[in-house]
């Protein structure tokens, strides 16, 4: 909860400096910010590489496990196109990329600003920032109503680290095993998912 | 947008060959942070100078809150079919107290 107070603080300043006008040329740190996410995505490559733990979750609990991210991947269509509809005006390349970037904020928001708009893009970063503070402060309460899976569905990508504290206090040991698997699968399908959609449609 | 993938691609055979050096670790943890701090800046900062973007602000937010909060049901809804449809509490592993019953009964109401 933290890591999402800073973000939003910093991107909030940002906001507040550009509206003060201060800064000059900042229309042109678009050049600047396509090197940072170049090195950014290479950065969380590596983080991803790091991280062996997946596989050994695999082995250790059953391949069932990997329908877990696959269904957070159909719910979350699902209930963007449920946004979609509801919402009207907004094309479907814009909904399913701001829902597919399934709580991870800073990957999703900064490549659909490159790909989209930036006012997209802060759609994106608000869409999955509150999709993170709702699972956190919604899992107790998900897993009376749901069972055990429900707070790892909700926490999307963030299973993995900033929603697996809850997930683990809630839902069992068991379930923040399966949190981690689940949210590395998709902190991997973010970049794809995202490029996918906005190259394709 | 080969690009985007292509970075990442690269960046995970990197990583797993140099997991386990502590300094490598700690100085991509570290890039990955001030990264992401530098490329949100930029992005408030280029909402911020957009007059017709701040117009709208209530409006993205509104509309983020919706997309966001009908994907958390959405995947919520999913669980719960895999769980207790699909795999009728396999993930519960073997040694779980019988078939969850802590969980509601089911359209006991669709919070979240």
């Amino acid at each position: 909860m933290k890591g999402s107070l800073i973000i939003l603080g910093v991107f909030l300043s940002g906001v507040l400096l550009g509206r003060l006008d201060i800064i000059p040329r900042a229309d042109q740190a678009g050049g600047l910010a396509s090197w940072a996410l170049y090195m950014l995505l290479f950065v969380v490559g590596m983080g991803i590489g790091f991280d062996t733990r997946s596989f050994r979750i695999l082995r250790e609990l059953h391949v069932k496990v990997a329908l877990v991210p696959l269904f957070v991947g159909i719910g979350t269509l699902g209930g963007s196109l449920a946004a979609w509809a509801l919402l009207g005006d907004m094309p479907l390349r814009d909904v399913l990329g701001v829902g597919a970037g399934f709580g991870y904020y800073s990957l999703s928001s900064i490549m659909i600003t490159k790909m989209g708009d930036a006012a997209l893009g802060s759609m994106a970063l608000m869409a999955n920032i509150s999709r993170e503070l709702a699972t956190l402060l919604a899992a107790p309460l998900l897993v009376r109503l749901f069972g055990g899976l429900a707070p790892v569905m909700a926490g999307g990508a963030t299973s993995m680290d900033t929603s697996l504290p809850v997930i683990a206090r809630f839902a069992g040991e068991r379930y923040g095993i399966i949190a981690v698997f689940s949210g590395m699968a998709l902190t991997v399908a973010v970049p794809i998912l995202v490029t996918a959609i906005f190259t394709w449609m | 947008m080969i690009v985007e993938i292509g970075c990442i691609a690269v960046g995970v055979p990197a990583g797993y060959l140099l997991r386990a050096r502590p300094a490598v670790v700690g100085a991509v943890d570290r890039l990955t942070t001030w990264s992401i701090y530098a490329l949100l800046f930029l992005l408030g900062l280029s909402l911020g100078s957009d007059d017709a973007l701040v117009a709208q602000a209530g409006d993205i937010g509104l509309r983020a809150v919706v997309i966001s909060m009908a994907s958390l049901a959405g995947s919520v809804a999913a669980g719960w079919l895999l769980q207790h449809v699909l795999l009728r509490g396999a993930l519960d592993g073997p040694n779980a107290p019988a078939a969850s019953a802590a969980s509601a009964t089911p359209g006991a109401g669709h919070e979240g």
